[in-house]
């Protein structure tokens, strides 16, 4: 068990690596100079030349490489060009904002998907299964931009209901000023027992979480049904059903368990796809969070910054899927001794 | 002795199809009843109706089963939730298939028990008593249904049935997926229960040799119909169908190559 996830850790770490060289290899092929970028448009070109040997960019491809991933290591990620900050410092800022976005979408489309998977496995061919199955096919192949003008148009503009944009009402921080914690607000909030905040931060939330959370429920509401359906011909739900385990029990509780590591492994997935669908759906609901720092960063060439949002996403998966895999080892007793 | 399963005109189809027609079947407690017939002939079914559990395979019931005075034909779901384990249990043909692969054989047995509604406790003193009456350890509760044999796991779905404190097992051919000296080791244990326990057998099979060795009587089915039952010396050395015969000869032609087919 031990060497298994030592050996995954290993491997995540080349990965990695990888996605670092790749990053930097598209980054430098790509049009447009950094270092003007940089020193501003009035700077002449002596002025370039020394802004490229300070920035290191006057260095061989692999020096610079190198150069990057000893600072990535150490926790210098470079300066960003656009904001002139830590580009570590400006992620990780922005970072919990999107996860928690992320999170809330992944937690919806788990809390949905599993019981409406069940649902349509129970009432097979029938009419609840029809229904969950429109609806996962129209979840799922949605566009997230469209959903999210739709949601904001009714339940925003005409219901009222909720805020259009913005990840708070800056009046009620005003008033009820967050202490960071974990730097969610959301989180934050809540262990501190900042009710009004709490409150003003989850109305934001539902509609861009909702948006982001149509694909997680599609996906895993098809998975659960497929699963459960396949597990429910199995001798062994029939010998359930054979103790006298009502068949609600026999789903939910024998069926479904077997199933498990499956829809983890695709969480960890759909966490990724997320990840970048939520730079959309930032961008829509005028949520702060990385997709605005990874446009804004893509239209200037912010070289630093975009390879690091690249890095951080890329990491973002890597541990998702590493945690995945220790869950699985843990959670499944015939995968322990791979 | 006492009646403890009753089968009267007892149909099971599927649409249109009547796949089983039973006119009369009984069986008294602490007797075990083979169930013979070639496949296809609803020997399946017929467990899986007894046990109220062929409505999942979409079939329709009509007729009537008694057990323990109670008709099973049309009573209430949660009645027969609380009788299946309680008072009937299955015992399954392929024990590997048989446990859910990620729970410990142990986790499902206390489930079992605490749904009958033992106490933790009381479900773990009963867990240990059932697997030392099929001889096996009780840390074999902690293992996973892929750390145990064949064998093993068709002693864990009796004690299983043991410990729920059932009467009747339906074992559909519980054998056939064992190797023979596992399949006698079984066959031995189950006989020995009906002695020690009292419990009755439904044993589906269409291996008349292992039906004679281990069977108080037998029934022959074919097409869904009881074609003769009776003791089980008797139906083996004097068959009164043709189709028994026929049943049998085709056992000594297999059978010739190995051992004499026993309690003939
Ligand atoms: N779910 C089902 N849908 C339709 N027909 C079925 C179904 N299950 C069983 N049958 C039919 O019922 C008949 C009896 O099947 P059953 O499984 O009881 O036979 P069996 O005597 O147990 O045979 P075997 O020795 O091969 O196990 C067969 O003709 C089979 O085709
Ligand atoms: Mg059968």
């Amino acid at each position: 068990m031990l060497s298994y996830a030592a050996r995954r850790i290993g491997l995540s770490a080349l990965v990695a690596f990888g996605v670092v060289v790749l990053t930097f290899v598209i980054a430098r092929v790509v049009p447009g100079d950094p270092a003007a970028g940089w020193a501003g448009p009035r700077a002449g070109p002596a002025e370039r030349d020394r802004v490229r040997a300070e920035l290191g960019l006057d260095l061989p491809l692999p020096q610079q490489i190198g150069g990057y991933l000893g600072g990535v290591l150490r926790g210098d990620w470079g300066i960003s060009v656009r904001t002139h900050r830590p580009v570590l410092d400006d992620l990780l800022a922005l970072l919990p904002n999107t996860l928690q976005l992320v999170l809330a979408g992944l937690l919806i489309g788990l809390l949905v998907g599993v019981p409406a998977g069940l649902v349509a496995a129970r009432w097979a061919h029938r009419s609840p299964d029809l229904l969950v199955r429109t609806g996962a096919v129209l979840g799922g192949s949605v566009p997230v931009f469209w959903l999210a003008l739709l949601m904001q148009m009714f339940f925003a503009t005409r219901m009222g209901l909720l805020p259009v944009a913005g990840s708070y009402d800056p009046a009620v921080l005003a008033a009820n000023p967050l202490v960071r914690i974990t730097g969610m607000p959301l989180l934050d909030a809540l262990l501190t027992g900042n009710l009004p905040m709490a409150a003003s931060v989850f109305d934001h939330l539902v509609l861009p979480a909702l948006v982001v959370a149509a694909y997680p429920v599609a996906v895993i509401t098809r998975l659960v049904r497929a699963g459960v359906l396949d597990t429910l011909g199995e001798t062994h739900v029939q010998m359930t059903r054979a103790l006298g385990f009502p068949e609600r029990t026999v789903l939910a509780r024998f069926a479904l368990r077997p199933n498990w590591n499956p829809v983890l492994q695709t969480c960890a997935l759909i966490f990724g796809y997320s990840l970048v669908n939520s730079f959309l759906v930032e961008a829509i609901f005028a949520y702060p969070g990385l997709g605005g720092y990874a446009a804004a960063s893509a239209d200037v060439v912010d070289l630093p910054a975009i390879v690091g949002v690249t890095l951080l996403v890329a990491l973002l998966y890597i541990a998702a899927n590493l945690l995945v895999d220790l869950l699985q080892a843990a959670l499944d007793p015939r995968m322990g001794l791979r | 002795m006492a009646v403890l399963l009753s089968v009267r005109d007892l149909t099971v189809s599927f649409g249109t199809r009547a796949v089983v027609d039973l006119a009369r079947l009984d069986l008294a407690e602490g007797e075990i009843l083979g169930l013979a017939g070639e496949s296809g002939a609803g020997k399946s079914l017929t467990g899986l109706t007894v046990l109220g559990l062929s409505e999942y395979a979409g079939a329709r019931v009509t007729g009537s089963v008694v057990l323990a005075g109670e008709e099973l034909v049309g009573a209430r779901r949660r009645r027969l939730q609380q009788l299946r384990g309680s008072t009937m249990a299955l015992i399954p043909q392929s024990p590997a298939g048989a446990f859910n692969p990620v729970l410990t054989v142990g986790t499902t047995m206390l489930r079992a028990l605490r749904l009958h509604g033992d106490s933790r406790g009381r479900a773990r003193q009963r867990a240990a008593e059932a697997m030392a009456k099929v001889r096996l350890e009780t840390a074999h509760l902690r293992r996973y249904p892929h750390q145990l044999s064949g064998g093993q796991l068709q002693r864990v779905a009796i004690a299983l049935a043991l410990a729920l404190g059932a009467r009747l097992l339906v074992a559909d051919e519980p054998t056939s997926a064992l190797d023979v000296t596992v399949q006698a080791e079984i066959c031995a244990l189950l006989g020995a229960l009906r002695d020690s326990e009292g419990v009755a057998v439904l044993f589906i099979s269409h291996d008349l040799a292992v039906l004679g060795a281990l069977c108080d009587r037998i029934a022959v089915m074919r097409a869904g119909r009881l074609v003769e039952q009776g003791p089980a010396p008797e139906l083996l050395t004097a068959p009164r169908a043709d189709y028994t015969r026929e049943l049998l000869a085709a056992a000594l032609r297999l059978g010739s190559g190995e051992e004499e087919a026993d309690g003939a």
